[in-house]
This record gives C-alpha cells, sequence and structure tokens, in this order.
C-alpha cells in the first residue's frame, strides 16, 4: 500500500524506507548473484554451462520456486522483526535520554510532575461528578417516569425555576387526583445534626409522607416516611441515606427509634433507604 | 554428508569471523575446508543468514564481488564473535563427549 510514495514523504511520516516488494527484490538479486557464481565457478573448473546450471539449481533443493517462496518469507519475517526491534531500541534510549535530563533538572521535572497531577486531577473530578450527575441511572423504580417539577412567575417580583410551597403542593394533589398519590415534594436544606454529643452539618432533605413511595425506595433497616408523618402536631421522623448510615453510625442498627436534634429540634430516626438523600419528614413548626 | 541442525549458524559465524563473504563465498569456503565432506544447501544458507541478521549477529551490505557482479556481502559483528566463541566450545565438547563413546575400542 505505502510502496507508491517517494522516501522524502515515507521519512516523514516514519513508514519503513524499505518496502516489502523492496526485500523480495533485494533477495531475488541476491538468488541471481549466487546462482551465476556459482554456474561461473563450475564452469571455470571445467564443466558444460548447461549441467553448471542443472547443479547449481540443485543446490537449491526440490524446487527453485519453492525455494524463492521460503526464502520471500523468510526475508519479510526479517524485516519487521529488525524493524521491531529498532523502534524498541530506540524507545528505550528516549526513555533513557529524557530519565537523565529530568533528573539533571529537578525543578523542571517537579513542575512537570504538578502540572500533571492538577491536570488528571481535574479530569478525574469533572468525570466524576459527570457519572454521579448524568451517567449513573436512579436507584429508584421506574426511574425514567419520574418527572422533576419546578415553577417559575412573572411580574414585577418574578421568580423563576423554584419550590412548591407546602399548600401549593396540597393543592396540586388535590387538584389532580389522577396524579395525587404520586406527587411527592423535596426540599433541600443545610442543618446541623445533633446526635450522641456529635454534631454534623449536613444537607437535609424536608419531604412529604410519600416521598419514598414516589421514588421507589425500600428501607434498610426500620421504616420509610408514610403519608401518616405529615402535617402539624406529628412527631417529625429523620431517615438516613445508607451511606451517611454507613459513614457516621458505622451501618449500627439499634439507632434506629432513637431520637437526633436537627437545628435544635427533635426528631425521631427511623430508617434508611437502600440509596438516595439524607430525609427529614414535613412536621410541624418550622419555616416551611 | 547432511548438516546436523544447529551446526550450519556457528559454521557461518566462523566462516565470517576471517573476513566478510557473500553467500556464494561462504559455501565453497565451508565446502573446501571440510575437505569436500560437507555440502552446504544453499537455501538453508540464506535462512540461516536471514536469521542471523535479524539478530545482529552479522550486518548484510551490497557491493562488488571479485569478477564484478553486485553481490550481497555478511559481516560479523561483536555481538557475533561473543556468540560464536559460546557455541564453539559447546559444540566442540559435545562432539568430544561423542567421540570419546564412539572411538572407544568395543570388546571382541
Amino acid at each position: 500500500m505505502f510502496s507508491g510514495l517517494r522516501p522524502g514523504v515515507r521519512r516523514l511520516f516514519q513508514l519503513p524506507l524499505r518496502t516489502p516488494g523492496d526485500a523480495e527484490r533485494d533477495l531475488d538479486e541476491e538468488l541471481e548473484s549466487l546462482i551465476a557464481s556459482r554456474i561461473e565457478h563450475l564452469v571455470n573448473g571445467g564443466m558444460p554451462s548447461g549441467d553448471a546450471r542443472a547443479e547449481a539449481l540443485r543446490r537449491l533443493g526440490p524446487s527453485l520456486d519453492t525455494a524463492r517462496h521460503n526464502l520471500h518469507s523468510s526475508a519479510l519475517r526479517r524485516e519487521r522483526r529488525m524493524r521491531l526491534s529498532d523502534l524498541f531500541d530506540s524507545l528505550r534510549q528516549d526513555f533513557r535520554y529524557a530519565a537523565r535530563t529530568l533528573m539533571h533538572n529537578p525543578g523542571f521535572a517537579g513542575v512537570v510532575a504538578i502540572t500533571l497531577a492538577l491536570g488528571i486531577g481535574a479530569n478525574t473530578a469533572i468525570f466524576s461528578v459527570m457519572r454521579g450527575v448524568l451517567l449513573r441511572p436512579l436507584p429508584n423504580r421506574d426511574g425514567d417516569r419520574l418527572l422533576y417539577l419546578r415553577q417559575s412567575a412573572n411580574g414585577p417580583r418574578g421568580v423563576v425555576n423554584t419550590n412548591f410551597s407546602v399548600t401549593e403542593l396540597r393543592d396540586l394533589r388535590a387538584g389532580v387526583p389522577a396524579l395525587g398519590g404520586g406527587i411527592a415534594g423535596y426540599s433541600p436544606f443545610s442543618a446541623v445534626l445533633q446526635s450522641g454529643g456529635e454534631a454534623t452539618r449536613l444537607t437535609v432533605g424536608l419531604v412529604t409522607g410519600n416521598y419514598f413511595d414516589v421514588m421507589g425506595l425500600a428501607p434498610v433497616r426500620g421504616r420509610l416516611t408514610r403519608p401518616s408523618d405529615d402535617g402539624p402536631g406529628v412527631p417529625p421522623v429523620v431517615v438516613l441515606t445508607n451511606e451517611f448510615w454507613r459513614r457516621h453510625f458505622g451501618a449500627d442498627s439499634r439507632i434506629v427509634g432513637t431520637r437526633v436534634l436537627i437545628n435544635g429540634q427533635s426528631a425521631t430516626r427511623v430508617c434508611d433507604p437502600h440509596d438516595g438523600e439524607c430525609h427529614r419528614c414535613a412536621g410541624g413548626g418550622h419555616r416551611h | 554428508m547432511t548438516m546436523l541442525r544447529g551446526t550450519l549458524d556457528p559454521l557461518v559465524l566462523k566462516t565470517l569471523s576471517w573476513t566478510p563473504m557473500h553467500a556464494f563465498e561462504i559455501s565453497t569456503w565451508i565446502e573446501d575446508r571440510s575437505g569436500g565432506r560437507v555440502e552446504v544447501d544453499d537455501a538453508a544458507l540464506l535462512q540461516a543468514l536471514h536469521r542471523m541478521e535479524e539478530r545482529r549477529l552479522i550486518v548484510a551490505e551490497w557491493g562488488v564481488s571479485k569478477s564484478g557482479r553486485r553481490a550481497k556481502y555478511y559481516r560479523i559483528t561483536s555481538a557475533g564473535r561473543q556468540q560464536l566463541r559460546a557455541e564453539s566450545a559447546r559444540l566442540l565438547d559435545h562432539f568430544d563427549a561423542l567421540g570419546r563413546i564412539l572411538s572407544a575400542k568395543t570388546a571382541k
């Protein structure tokens, strides 16, 4: 395929300078030379030229064609292997040179290492986020039928892409009976969780009782929230994510039913779902 | 006399250790030196030369022969000389051992 290119072009693209055709022609010429030399030698020794030629060909084995064919393969194999070993040699030399240069310039080497580390680190971080946000499928049941609703309002004090309030949510559920049970609310806020003398800042999701049902999640221990946990006057409950449970409480089953303080408000820890975010039920007496 | 397996390579290296030669010269040299007892198969010789060139024991270069013909000359490398020393020692030792067994006088 590359035999039509000029040597200059081949050198530019680092293609082998000798084509397979070259190697074969080379071999043919060498064979010719060998046969001719032998004939000349025999004729000088007194043998008639016809016999000399026959003898020369005999020395090549049963048939000239098989000999030529085998020698072609042998020559091509040689070319290929020599080219490969040349490549390895030059690669090894390049590595040695690079290592020597870096050792003599530790400052430069340091800058190179830091640049690479920053580049690799940044890429890894971004791809991790992408994977978690975009590529990983939702752990929920029927994840492709889940819709995330936000609202925007025009006007002088217009808002864009914001939550629904508790009352709005109640109205929505009442107004669309077909989806009534299937509308759940989720509002994240930052809070401090106090439990067993420890305080941790975390993201808490304020959810309606039917949230876990809509999301299609199942608990690992204890129970998930129910519609009965909604409304004022009902004791608030806390659901922990699996990850949080493992990380902070070492997957201890005894914490089900114990009490914690979230932003100073007491809530009962009821369960740990299979996956998802950290949650707390909509109880009474808070700003939402 | 047929060539024993593995002996052609060291013979070729030994031949080239005197001076660079082309394929025909190598074949003739070996034949003469063995008193005509060893006849080299030319195809096998060329294959052996390819093998050894691959392993960098010899290098090839086109030149002009004594009779004015274009011929491919082979020259031994230092790696080739090392290989020759090792192989020669091994083979000579091997044949010495065989010789002792075979030339021992059998009981009448």
